[in-house]
């Protein structure tokens, strides 16, 4: 009695200004979360705890692509609980985990920073060693050669869109460049001239080497000694400081963009009008502006800020001299690539992805002329164009760059000792041994406050712990009821509990990708003709094979009372895939058999009428799923 | 009776299977920041963009000044800012009204007034007048 009261006030209290968060429950599955994962979903945001080397961190998703990904592609059945609150709860418990996300993303950057001073002085000890004498305390130094040690622990981004590591070889042979067409030489210089001009007459002439003795000098004086295990790091101090001396550079020798950092959209498409050009020169003067006010800026990352720009300004430059869309490369190098194999495989998923591109680039061209081009909204530009390009390259090239594409460009090279600070050997084997210290003390402040456990903290623990945490003694009053995160540790009964403790209004039940095609059938079709059709992955037109899925003959999603039966069968799919891995293990490093036993595992609850296999789609677009399917529904 | 509990044995450890896998890996979140992008390239997401961003700016400052002792970073704080403006295509995030707009919300969100907000305003808009103006306009916005 005293509980429904209770309830009865939250309710009540609620009616006058009411809004509504959601509590997520995603049913099991193969993979990642094979036991459920549960969410919360705030307006468009979605928080939700995941499991990180050996940490449970709190993630921030939009909420349409976290639904696409959980619903679709992991094809998973999402059970939507709204929880009806007062506008002041609701506000707590968003500034909350928004809060805590924040904090959370500043702590784990800062444990990257430390680690990458610890490598970067355990680099710079190195080439203590390694150079000569003489150039040791060089500063600048023209073209030197890069520390073999050296390569690949620190990158240098944007710098990649101008210079290759074989620029600073020394050795002309000694590294291959790479090929492309992109040819921006006569651009550059246009464009590089008058932003060399421009700012010796803002800054007076000879602003460009003075700057860069400014730098120089700067780099030199770097203090090794870290303070604490916050602020701006030595690493990154260092970066940003080469980033600025080489954008200096770039300005001073009118260099064009590498041959593979830009590339041209030929053919009829992107035909520029009077009005489309207008509205991309309004663009370039503003970059070039941008451009001028970042050579003098003093926020830490001008350098790469000012080399993403001048790249745009090329590529730009190019298109309205020639007429011709050009767009810097924004792929990241740790793209996806989809091999030609995969390419054939998932022919059909593909091209429907193929099409949307070449969809989404024309719209996004055609309607420049309505609105007014900015920044953001050219990176948009470039972002579809990139990915249309990809596709007409993959015609020739037989693979495709998947997923990868960067808001902004972000090209980079080795790390190069064109400026070293004035560190002793001694100064920098002190500074690495407080180094190693703060890395170890971050880390151990992290693993105290995040360390995932099983039973203890797991991504429902800490949904639970983070709602009592911004409500505190109010909890009661505010929701109609406290969950104790120690005793709720289970997503699928968790949910339960938040169904009978809280004031939920509504519960949804969006039914994964699969479930929602194969209701279709069953209007359309005969159903057990249906039934005996879509049940196993042999006959079934609603799945392909997906390779990341590991073997299973029968779905046991919509067969409850077949499961344990279905369950062994797949269980034998697993065992066979396992002994097929064992043989194959020489030459894969174990991997097939890791993806034989994982499917064993997931069979065996079946035995016990536990759904666990429902397959999974590793291509689709929500164009290829259905309305009804969209995220959001 | 053996045949029971060989099943109870059986179920008890299905659900040690499922326990023992439950929990997202961080895996996922990769591919769901890819299916975003291969969501929401239409041309209506251009609209909303810099409300997400300002959005995002306010938070971040908000947090970072809830989680700040004593003297602020400022350069610290900066690539912060560069972070966010990176994810959402902005290089010259100094250029963008809805950058010191947003830090604006958030001294308000802070309850910072009088001589400190004076003396945040002036150092996070680099003593600029205009920079200033956008943070008092995002800090009015709030009332």
């Amino acid at each position: 009695m005293k509980r429904f009261l209770t309830l009865l006030a939250v309710l009540l209290g609620n009616t006058a200004n009411a809004d509504t968060f959601q509590y997520l429950y995603i049913e099991a599955n193969e993979g990642s979360s094979s036991g459920g994962h549960v969410a919360v979903q705030f307006g468009d945001d979605v928080f939700h705890y995941q499991f990180k080397d050996g940490l449970i961190r709190l993630f921030k998703q939009d909420a349409e692509g976290f639904r696409f990904d959980y619903r679709v592609l992991q094809n998973r059945t999402l059970h939507v609980a709204d929880v009806e609150v007062s506008a002041a709860t609701f506000s707590l418990l968003q500034d909350h985990f928004k809060l805590l996300f924040w904090q959370q993303d500043r702590q784990f950057k800062q444990l990257q920073a430390a680690d990458k001073d610890r490598q970067l002085l355990e680099w710079l000890l190195r080439s203590h060693t390694a150079l000569p004498s003489s150039r040791q305390i060089s500063g600048y130094i023209p073209h030197p050669s890069p520390l073999p040690e050296g390569e690949g622990i620190f990158k240098l981004p944007g710098v990649g869109l101008f210079f290759n590591d074989s620029d600073f070889a020394p050795v002309a042979s000694q590294l291959t460049e790479p090929h492309g067409d992109c040819q921006t030489d006569a651009s550059a210089k246009t464009l590089l001239t008058t932003l060399r001009t421009q700012l010796e007459l803002q800054h007076g002439s000879g602003f460009l080497q003075r700057r860069k003795i400014e730098l120089t000098t700067v780099i030199q004086h770097l203090s090794a000694v870290t303070n604490g295990t916050q602020g701006y790091r030595i690493s990154e101090q260092y970066t940003d400081l080469l980033n600025g001396l080489l954008a200096l550079r770039i300005i001073e020798e009118t260099r064009p963009l590498t041959s593979d950092a830009c590339h041209t959209l030929t053919g009829p498409e992107g035909h520029l009008d009077p009005q489309k050009t207008e509205r991309l020169n309004n663009l370039h003067r503003q970059l070039m502006q941008s451009a001028q006010n970042l050579a003098v800026s003093k926020r830490p990352d001008w350098g790469y800020a000012l080399l993403v720009t001048m790249s745009r300004l090329v590529a730009l430059q190019q298109t309205l001299q020639s007429g011709q869309w050009v767009f810097v490369d924004d792929f990241s190098a740790e793209s996806t690539v989809i091999a030609a194999e995969d390419m054939m495989r998932f022919a059909d998923e593909l091209s429907v992805q193929r099409q949307k591109a070449e969809t989404i680039w024309r719209q996004q061209w055609q309607a420049l002329g309505n609105t007014e081009l900015d920044e953001q909204h050219y990176s948009q530009l470039e972002v579809s164009a990139n990915r249309y390009q990809e596709w007409l390259a993959s015609d020739s090239r037989q693979t495709l760059r998947y997923h990868g594409e960067q808001a902004l460009p972000v090209k980079a090279i080795n790390l190069q000792t064109i400026a070293l600070p004035e560190f002793s050997s001694q100064q920098l084997q002190q500074a690495l041994h407080q180094q190693v210290l703060d890395t170890q003390q971050l880390t151990q402040q992290l693993e105290q406050n995040f360390a995932y456990h099983l039973l203890t903290r797991n991504c429902v623990t800490e949904i639970f712990h983070t709602i009592n945490q911004a409500l505190g003694a109010e909890t009661q009053q505010r929701l109609g009821g406290v969950i104790d995160e120690h005793l709720n540790i289970v997503p699928f009964t968790a949910f339960a509990m938040v169904k009978a403790s809280y004031p939920v209004k509504h519960i949804t039940v969006l039914p994964s990708h699969r479930q929602q095609q194969l209701a279709k059938q069953y209007e359309q079709e005969f159903p057990p003709l249906v039934y005996a059709r879509e049940s196993n992955v042999v006959s079934a037109s609603l799945y392909d094979y997906n390779p990341d899925d590991a073997w299973f003959v029968f779905f046991t999603d919509d067969a409850l009372l077949l499961r344990p039966v279905f369950g062994a069968i797949n269980s034998v799919a697993g065992v066979g895939q396992s002994l097929f891995g064992l043989v194959k293990s020489p030459f894969d490093e174990g991997q097939l058999l890791a993806i034989g036993m994982r499917g064993l595992l997931m069979s065996l609850p079946e035995l016990a009428f536990i759904n666990m296999r429902k397959g999974s789609y590793k291509f689709l677009s929500p164009d290829s799923a259905s309305q009804e399917n969209l995220p959001g529904q | 009776m053996f045949v029971l509990n060989r099943f109870n044995l059986l179920i008890a450890g299905s659900a040690c299977v499922l326990i023992l896998n439950g929990c997202s890996f961080s895996d996922s979140s990769g591919s769901i920041s890819d299916s975003i992008g291969s969501i929401s390239d239409s041309s209506s997401s251009f609209s909303g963009g810099s409300t997400k961003y300002e959005s995002d700016v306010e938070d971040y400052t908000y947090a970072y000044l809830k989680s700040t002792s004593g003297t602020t970073n400022y350069a610290d704080f900066q690539n912060g800012l560069s972070d966010i403006a990176k994810k959402r295509g902005i290089s010259d995030w100094e250029s963008d009204d809805h950058t010191y707009k947003g830090i604006g919300k958030a001294l308000k969100k802070a309850r910072i007034e009088g001589v400190g907000y004076e003396t945040y305003k002036k150092n996070f808009g680099d003593s600029n007048p205009t920079k200033m103006k956008q943070i008092q306009q995002g800090y009015d916005s709030q009332d």
